[in-house]
């Protein structure tokens, strides 16, 4: 946890924020209808989940197998593999690394591991410069602010704040276009690519077979950072495998449909060692930082192992109620949303991430979204009892009480939660029935009646609170 | 921490439960089958529905000669060009590239305005082109230049990408780097309104030499 203030005072904080709510619940509608239908096109999206579920469920339950093969295959391709077992440890194998490269500059493309890490203090501390090179990354590191959303960091920024923040970098003059603005960005951040020493990404999904990473992107900085800069920083959590190229085709169908309702991103990058002999550019050097942090931890709990089989795309926060409304940054953790709720307490074992999963309406919206099946409403419930077993109830009756004034005091709360979580299961449910479907499209602008109203669920809420005070 | 040492934290906290999780490799039977459902069902007529869906320009040549001539017409006297080895242009007829124009191997030149490549192969359902990292192959071409061309043969079309990566494998060693480019670079960070051409190529262009006469 990056603060110590309470999910409650952040959220109301959020909830007066008029323009980060109506970006937040815009974003969230758009990357979700887009969603469901890419998903749509494919045909049989819950067979295809089930598929998901599967080849990731293998893996982790078979992970020390995958780790040893993805490792050695790495190792034989030419990359150099480091192992961390939390985020210090992390943190300090990449310093080694910038030391040793005698570094001044690292050019990033988006990595929550990387973030996990709080890399980007660590190189501020010893003087490196640290370049976020997303676009929606660099806003947010201008402004010295946090990532509101996993797939579009700056949603809670409109065009005339990124202006300001551009002119201020640049000291020059830029209309408030967003084609100027990107421009700009695509300008400055040229520099840095350029100049940069090394060059920092994420990993999608390691392939056990070959020792490949693979990275997705739309705006190609990850293929820059992998390319211009001499030496390569992967950082990986250490579940993040699949066994073979043919699961990696499994995932570019669910990864990208359930983040932003594409069919693939712009980029899908597999990348094999480093450069190799003769060839004319590349990075020389590939380094892969293995994180534990946390994740044996959930690895050796059968009751929230699954948490594990996650691929990051977002997809339960767009359809979340709870983080519709008030946005990534009332969670004060790297992961928001729902799968934030799960994860951030369990890489955590702090009292103020222990207050996450009491902030959802356990609808299992989350559930029905995610692309690899994990029941997120079971392992907040779960996660709750626990916190309720070991004496943390008050916190619970905390964040159930705010809520409960938050939706009062807002009658957009009941369509939220009504049209988001509800109304999305009903639609895609009546999809699968026999006879002519009707297009998403045509149906998307029509009131709809939720099978459970926010309201209906309202006193088992708040009973769950009060058996746990 | 040590490599040993951190998988054996791993078994450890794995236990000594079941192993057997019924593990199912790639995409499900029924897409394996029928890639090109939910769309047109040539593969080639279907590529370029994809990518032009994706904001690719599709330019179709029947022969090898028009093919050379529309890439000339598309530099329209450029000189600031990067391309692949020549060897790698085999058969198609565009040594003017280097003779001629001077084409540059590739590097950090982050001005360029054309990079120029073959493909791997071409992928019809999701609009991708597959291109792989070699000595004759370098990455920057299709990465660092404003308008990435791309010619393509028709029978380098394949349904998906599972049979593009099939051929890679089938072909040897795995390749440094393999990269599937489905559109131009793009972003929607601002706003939320769509922006081309972020970091990578602002234009991505396929001249694609085919008998078929259905497309432009």
């Amino acid at each position: 946890m990056s603060t110590t203030s309470k999910f409650a005072d952040r959220s109301e904080a959020k909830l007066k924020d008029d323009f980060l709510r109506s970006a937040v619940k815009f974003t969230a509608d758009r990357l979700r209808s887009r969603k469901v239908e890419s998903s749509e096109v494919l045909g049989d999206w819950e067979e295809w989940r089930q598929r998901g579920h599967d080849i990731r469920a293998n893996v982790v339950a078979n992970l020390d197998h995958y780790l040893d093969l993805f490792t050695r295959n790495a190792a034989n391709a030419g990359a150099t593999v480091h192992f961390a077992v939390d985020a210090a440890e992390a943190s300090t194998i990449v310093m080694d690394i910038v030391k040793a490269k005698n570094a001044k500059l690292v050019a990033k493309s988006k990595s929550m591991v990387s973030e996990e890490v709080h890399i980007n203090h660590a190189l501020e501390d010893a003087g490196v410069e640290c370049v976020e090179t997303d676009l929606g990354e660099w806003i947010v590191q201008l402004a010295h602010e946090t990532p509101s959303h996993i797939i579009i960091p700056a949603i809670h920024k409109n065009k005339a704040q990124i202006q300001a923040l551009f002119q201020k970098e640049g000291g020059e003059e830029l209309a408030p276009e967003t084609k100027v603005l990107a421009q700009f960005a695509r300008r400055k951040l040229r520099e840095k690519f350029a100049a940069a020493d090394i060059g920092m990404t994420g990993c999608n999904f390691g392939i056990a077979d070959t020792g490949s990473i693979a990275l997705f992107s739309n705006e190609g900085n990850a293929r820059m950072v992998s390319t211009l800069p001499k030496t390569h920083i992967v950082m990986m959590g250490m579940e993040r495998i699949v066994p073979s190229f043919a699961d990696l085709e499994a995932m570019q169908n669910l990864l990208p449909r359930s983040a932003t309702g594409q069919k693939t991103t712009v980029y899908m990058s597999v990348l094999t060692g480093p450069r190799r002999a003769g060839e004319v550019d590349g990075a020389e050097e590939m380094h892969i930082v293995i994180l534990d942090n946390g994740r044996s931890t959930a690895l050796a709990d059968p009751e929230f192992r699954e948490v594990l089989n996650c691929i990051r795309c977002g997809a339960c926060l767009n359809v979340c109620p709870v983080y519709r409304h008030v946005g990534g940054h009332a969670y004060g953790s790297v992961y928001s949303g729902p799968i934030g709720a799960v994860i951030t307490p369990l890489l955590n074992k702090d009292k103020a991430s222990a207050e996450l999963p009491f902030a959802s309406s356990l609808c299992g919206a989350c559930y029905e979204a995610c692309p690899v099946k994990i029941p997120l409403h079971d392992l907040l419930v779960r996660l709750r009892r626990r916190y309720v077993e070991a004496g943390y109830a008050g916190v619970g009756e905390g964040i159930a009480m705010s809520m409960a004034a938050s939706t009062l005091s807002s009658p957009s709360f009941y369509q939220a939660a009504g049209k988001t979580a509800r109304w999305m299961q009903l639609t895609m449910h009546v999809d699968k029935l026999p006879g002519p479907a009707h297009g998403w499209t045509d149906h998307r602008d029509l009131p709809s009646t939720p099978k459970k109203a926010f309201r209906d669920l309202w006193p088992e809420l708040s009973k769950e609170a009060k058996d746990g005070a | 921490m040590e490599r040993e040492a951190f998988l054996e934290r791993v078994r450890t906290s794995l236990g000594s439960g079941s192993r057997d999780n019924g593990a199912v490799t790639g995409v499900p039977d029924f897409y394996r089958r029928a890639p090109l459902d939910g769309g047109i069902s040539d593969p080639v007529d279907r590529f370029v529905a994809e990518f032009e869906g994706v904001g690719g320009r599709v330019i179709a040549a029947s022969t090898v000669a028009e093919a050379s001539g529309e890439l000339r017409k598309l530099l329209a006297g450029s000189t600031s060009l990067m391309a692949w080895d020549r060897s790698e242009f085999a058969g198609w007829g565009v040594d003017w590239l280097w003779d001629e124009i001077g084409a540059k191997p590739g590097g950090t030149d982050l001005a360029c305005e054309f990079g120029i490549t073959t493909v791997d192969s071409a992928v019809a359902n999701m609009g991708s082109l597959v291109v792989t990292a070699s000595t004759t192959r370098p990455r920057s071409v299709s990465l660092v230049v404003s308008t990435h061309i791309a010619l393509v043969r028709a029978d380098q079309i394949v349904d998906r990408t599972g049979i593009a990566m099939e051929k890679i494998q089938a072909a040897g060693e795995t390749p440094s780097a393999i990269y599937f480019i489905t559109g131009p670079s793009r972003s929607a960070d601002i706003e939320n309104d769509l922006t081309i051409g972020v970091h990578g190529p602002a234009a991505l262009i396929v001249i694609l030499l085919t008998p078929q006469t259905s497309i432009r």
